[in-house]
């Protein structure tokens, strides 16, 4: 068999990752599961895409694509804004939404663990308020990031990629290494560790702990933003995009254990090039079944995932 | 009681978690620098309530604390760290997944980037033991050694007011005496420290001044001496043996 599902899979599975990422990072600071995570990834694209159009309308030389991309500066100025955005979305989410469930915790976690359930029936509710947002909002018609078409390179082992996958493929990479840079090796890492392990203590210890809770979704919900974007270039722009790819999501965060995040980026590889394999080995109808096989799999042989500490 | 104003203060304090309920009734109570205060009182008193209130993490509902000349009463609980009130819960009171040196090191955020090595070597010189196990998870150090963590990381920020909720709860005899060896030589530095204790015994020995407290309100105070020859201590701790001249741990 062609080796061209580990390539196509690596890049389904580095969008899945980093979205992962935002929900691993939401149940080990907030401890819940946020099912409106895939909005973030929809959003992430939408907001994109209008950027990008507005901006290449305003200075038309920025829409000219960058050879050998298919596309130009306007969409990679608007991937960083729109970055900043959802970042901020997720945080004016948390505020008005998540926030007033939560009770200040003075005990360790017992302050903290009645709001999960409700948290969750939320983050249901703001999914579909978010994803009826966007249908209302932009009108019902083709939407791609880019419509040029590339020409795939041979690689090693008869594997194609085109130029964009590449590039996506290293800027996956980039931003993996600068986050866990960032979880290990600073302040704001080591309190989110802590504030994950312990809220009342991180009070305790001077650390603001809202604050961290603000930048976690910021985090979680720019990344997310960034796979919107990196789904948006390789398929056709839709309200259901993120919707769609939230049991993947959920299965790369459980495989990876939840609360690991380079275990939610290895996990979203591996989910992505099980899709692939499958997609090359039976064909795609069976891709949706993936997913579902790695969480039943995941929650029956190996509760705490590949990477998860045991609660 | 000079006629200056206490370093830290609280006046008529009533606190209690969300249900709206108060369990800290209207206490009045300070500690000066260097000075070590004992809050005692049976189970349901309010103590660990009281010391909780004073670090920010349960809401008071009126009353007013006071700490270094200002009123910390709306402050939050990091606020209230990064003015110089460090706490030691009772329980869960370290990163159990963290090294011995990241506790430390998380407490010493707070600081400027050149005092946190100073800061940080000074407390394994004050615990010795903690320096030798700096790389073991704390999750993995025995109760006695935990506490010391615990008080150690507390200590990391130079506290003028150092809160213990009963810092000898599940510690032998033996670990609680050298904790407590440690609290007396912490007080000679000039911090002012405020003890929850159920071991009124081993507190009263070492304590400056006591608080009693009973139902939410101060019920007594006065020297570790004094309270410790009071007949009616006997009665409000029934069962725990407060005796005249008991025989405690050495200052």
């Amino acid at each position: 068999m062609s080796l061209q599902f580990l390539a196509d899979g690596m890049i389904a599975g580095a969008t899945i990752g980093l979205g992962a990422v935002g929900i691993t990072l939401t149940y080990s600071i907030l401890r819940f599961a946020n099912f409106a995570q895939g909005e973030f990834i929809t959003w992430g694209c939408y907001v994109t895409w209008l950027l990008a159009a507005a901006a290449g309308a305003w200075l038309p030389w920025s829409a000219q694509a960058i050879d050998p991309l298919s596309v130009g500066l306007n969409v990679i100025f608007a991937a960083l804004v729109a970055m900043l955005l959802t970042g901020l979305l997720a945080i004016a989410l948390d505020a008005v939404l998540f926030r007033p469930l939560r009770t200040a915790g003075t005990t360790a976690s017992a302050a903290w663990a009645p709001a999960s359930v409700s948290a969750v029936i939320a983050s249901f509710g703001a999914s579909m308020a978010l994803r009826a947002l966007i249908e209302a909002a932009v009108p019902a018609r083709q939407a791609y990031l880019s419509t040029e078409l590339q020409i795939a390179i041979p690689l090693l082992g008869g594997v194609r990629l085109t130029p964009d996958q590449i590039l996506l493929l290293a800027v996956a990479v980039v931003l993996a290494v600068a986050l866990q840079i960032m979880l290990t090796r600073t302040s704001l890492g080591r309190s989110m560790r802590a504030v994950s392990e312990n809220p009342a203590l991180a009070r305790v210890v001077g650390i603001d702990v809202s604050q961290v809770i603000r930048l976690t979704w910021f985090i979680g919900a720019a990344l997310a933003c960034a796979a919107g974007v990196m789904l948006g270039l390789v398929v056709q722009i839709r309200p259901s995009m993120g919707a769609e790819l939230l049991l993947p999501l959920f299965a790369a965060a459980l495989l990876g254990g939840v609360g690991s995040v380079p275990g939610a980026l290895i996990g979203g590889l591996l989910v992505g090039v099980a899709e692939a394999a499958t997609v090359q080995l039976l064909g795609a109808q069976w891709r949706a079944a993936v997913a579902f096989l790695v969480v039943i799999g995941v929650l029956l042989l190996r509760p705490s995932g590949l990477f998860g500490r045991a609660h | 009681m000079n006629d200056a104003a206490p370093f830290a203060a609280v006046y008529d304090l009533v606190a209690g978690y969300d249900s709206g309920v108060p369990i800290v009734k209207g206490v009045t109570m300070h500690v000066n620098r260097g000075e070590l205060v004992a809050v005692l009182g049976p189970n349901g008193a309010g103590k660990s309530t009281l010391i909780k209130a004073i670090a920010g993490l349960v809401p008071a509902t009126s009353g007013c604390i006071r700490y270094d000349g200002t009123d910390i009463s709306a402050q939050p609980a990091h606020l209230r760290v990064r003015n110089g009130v460090a706490f030691v819960p009772q329980t869960e009171n370290v990163f159990a997944t963290l090294s011995v040196s990241d506790n430390l090191k998380i407490a010493a955020q707070i600081l400027t980037a050149t005092e946190r090595a100073a800061h940080i070597a000074r407390a394994y010189e004050l615990f010795p033991d903690l320096s030798r196990q700096r790389g073991l998870a704390a999750g993995r150090l025995s109760g006695g050694q935990r506490q010391m963590l615990a008080v150690a990381r507390a200590l990391v920020i130079s506290p003028g007011l150092l809160l213990l909720d009963e810092p000898s709860a599940g510690l032998s005899p033996k670990a609680t005496a050298e904790l407590f060896r440690t609290l007396v030589r912490i007080r000679k530095t000039g911090v002012g420290i405020l003890l929850v204790e159920q071991n009124v015994r081993a507190a009263l020995s070492v304590a400056d001044r006591a608080y009693v407290l009973v139902e939410g309100r101060n019920r007594r105070e006065g020297s570790g001496g004094d309270l410790a020859a009071d007949p009616e201590m006997g009665a409000l701790f029934l069962g725990l043996g407060v005796r005249a001249a008991a025989p405690g741990v050495p200052a």
